[in-house]
């Protein structure tokens, strides 16, 4: 019984083969739009999972919140003592004034990022760069990054370290430094620092010490972690919304193009269904077959797109749609996503893409195919 | 024996071109044998081979083979009687154009299911004995006229049907090749089947292996004659 239903099915799948060869053409175009659309699609969800994913795993290690003071409304420099008063709340285990900010290099026309990490362990005339910094600065001499202090005077610092390409996501564009040279740079005066960091002991506690600092220090704005993490998932789903809509046009012509296969019957094919009926196959054996055709081209143009995308993204940086994409920065960091594959995500896209096409195919056989044989040949 | 009892069949019933291709046909056919239908075009032999194989419901009236009626059948099991019991050789062949001989000649076979390999010898058997046996991996398109009706005689015995049903088989043969043909169907009547051919060659109607021939004329039978 199992061995006459898995001949069955073999004899089926062997005979809708042998008509996609017998269209060789059509079907290979179809399977060529098909593959494009799914590789289109394929890459925009494996771009921004993988981004999310990056991102996630950068935030695990980022404070659970940050305090920024406002004036005006505007993001304003914060008196270093606040943090010590932070750190005397309950639930409090950290609370570090953070020194950074933007510098604008004329010569190289991008902004970057500066930082005096507590920790740099590097001399005061020493900094540590990101690859994109070394790619991008442009008047780099002998290791020298040449900048101008917020007073207009020249300050030469030297590359003592580089940051490993791998993290280049996150430091593309970043100089560590020390404090000194960063004040003098920035021009932040001594007891102010850009933020502070609070680690909180017990996450869930993060909304009441909020709210908490918000009550003590009213010229203070916390930020949650959280917060960060959804501005940037909105953001990747608002970038990758973007993309989608750009390719509604690539979608909509391939819907035609289905549309027009699977509705129009041609003459040839309604009289082989009337042969088929004719030498004894039932409805339901017609539309099996059919299903087969119909699952073998999207299936085929399933994978061929789906692998498509991932040598696209993973392996060739996405290339196609990198400056949608990536860029949240002045700088396009060229690092290498780690594959990240969501296999939900990947099933609602088999799903959207193999079964409507499959379904559509088959309506129109079984209109034709539910008539007697006979008529169906002489229609035929 | 196949009974044929009070057979109409009506196309486009209710429209103004509506047609009556068989009027109330009574018909008992013996099994094994071969029977002719024959006549003029437009007398119903096609339709009345269709109503008997199972490819088209007749309006009103039934068919009963070996005792067991066959009309009223649901579409699913009027498909299985059509493959395992009937084989049909088609006036135009209706070979599938893209497909070689044999992929051709194992169509009807597909929805039974068998073993691949033993369905597959099997159909390379009857391709050898209808001396087609090197034409098997060529495309039906390629064929002369001879060789597309031996394809379509193998293909109405792949799964060795009880009854053979054959629609003016000898239309696209020269006299040559109609002969041949006339040997390839006289020898299924010794393998035990019945031969069902509706023609109005009379190299058929004439055949000294034909037992019985029905003459048709405007959807009715107008004349039999049963031969010894």
């Amino acid at each position: 019984m199992t061995s006459s239903w898995f001949e069955r099915q073999r004899g089926f799948l062997d005979y809708s083969l042998s008509c996609l060869w017998r269209r060789k053409g059509r079907n290979l175009s179809l399977i060529a739009v098909y593959s494009f659309v799914v590789f289109l699609i394929s890459s925009v969800i494996f771009f921004t999972d993988a981004l999310r994913r990056e991102m996630e795993n950068i935030l695990e290690e980022a404070p659970e919140m940050i305090v920024q003071r406002t004036v005006g409304g505007r993001h304003s420099l914060i008196p270093v003592d606040y943090a010590e008063k932070m750190d005397a709340i309950r639930g409090v285990r950290s609370a570090e004034p953070r020194l950074w900010g933007y510098y604008f290099h004329q010569a190289a026309s991008s902004n970057y990022t500066l930082m005096a990490p507590a920790d740099f362990a590097l001399p005061a005339d020493r900094v540590k760069v990101g690859t994109g910094v070394l790619r991008t600065w442009g008047t780099i001499e002998e290791g020298r990054l040449y900048f101008r202090s917020r007073t207009g005077e020249p300050l030469i610092l030297s590359i003592g370290e580089a940051f490993d390409g791998a993290t280049e996501l996150m430091t593309a564009d970043l100089i560590l430094m020390a404090e000194g040279p960063f004040r003098r740079i920035a021009g932040i005066p001594e007891g102010f620092a850009t933020d502070i960091a609070l680690r909180i002991r017990n996450p869930r506690e993060c909304q009441v010490i909020a709210e908490k600092i918000s009550y003590d220090f009213p010229d203070t704005r916390p930020i949650l972690k959280e917060e960060i993490q959804r501005t940037y998932t909105s953001l990747f789903g608002w970038r990758s919304g973007y993309v989608v809509v750009l390719l509604a046009g690539a979608l909509a012509a391939f819907l035609i193009f289905t549309w027009d296969k699977a509705t129009g019957l041609s003459a040839e094919e309604r009289a082989e269904i009337g042969i088929l009926k004719g030498v004894g196959w039932d409805t339901s054996d017609i539309l099996l077959m059919k299903f087969w055709e119909g699952a073998a081209i999207s299936l085929t143009a399933f994978v061929l797109g789906v692998l498509a995308a991932y040598v696209h993204v993973f392996l060739a940086s996405a290339t196609l749609f990198e400056h949608a994409l990536k860029g949240w920065a002045v700088l396009y960091p060229s690092f290498e996503l780690r594959p990240t594959v969501d296999g939900f995500r990947l099933a609602v896209l088999l799903f959207l893409s193999v079964i409507p096409y499959t379904l559509v195919t088959i309506v129109p056989v079984w209109r034709t195919a539910i008539t007697d044989p006979d008529t169906v040949m002489r229609q035929g | 024996m196949i009974e044929i009892d009070e057979i109409t069949k009506t196309y486009n019933a209710g429209r103004p071109t509506q047609f009556e291709a068989l009027k109330a046909v009574d018909l008992r056919i013996d099994t094994p044998s071969v029977s002719v239908l024959k006549g003029p075009s437009g007398s119903g032999k096609t339709t009345l081979l269709s109503v008997i194989g199972g490819m088209t419901r007749p309006t009103s009236g039934r068919v009963r083979l070996q005792g067991k009626e066959i009309t009223g059948l649901p579409e699913r099991f009027a498909a299985e009687t059509r493959r395992k019991t009937f084989g049909f050789i088609f006036q135009n062949y209706n070979l599938i154009r893209g497909l070689t001989v044999l992929e051709n000649v194992l169509i009807p076979a597909v929805p039974l299911g068998g073993r691949h390999r033993e369905v597959r010898d099997r159909a390379l058997q009857l391709l050898a004995r209808l001396r087609m046996d090197g034409k098997a991996g060529q495309r039906v398109e390629l064929l002369s006229g001879g060789e597309m009706q031996r394809t379509a005689i193998a293909r109405a015995l792949i799964n060795e049907p009880e009854v053979v049903v054959a629609d003016e088989p000898t239309a696209h043969l020269d006299s040559a090749l109609a002969a041949i043909l006339l040997e390839s169907l006289a020898a299924l009547t010794s393998e035990g089947k019945t031969v069902l051919v509706a023609s109005h060659d009379p190299l058929v109607c004439e055949a000294e292996f034909v037992h019985h021939v029905i003459a048709m004329r405007d959807g009715s039978v107008v004349e039999e004659e049963r031969r010894s």
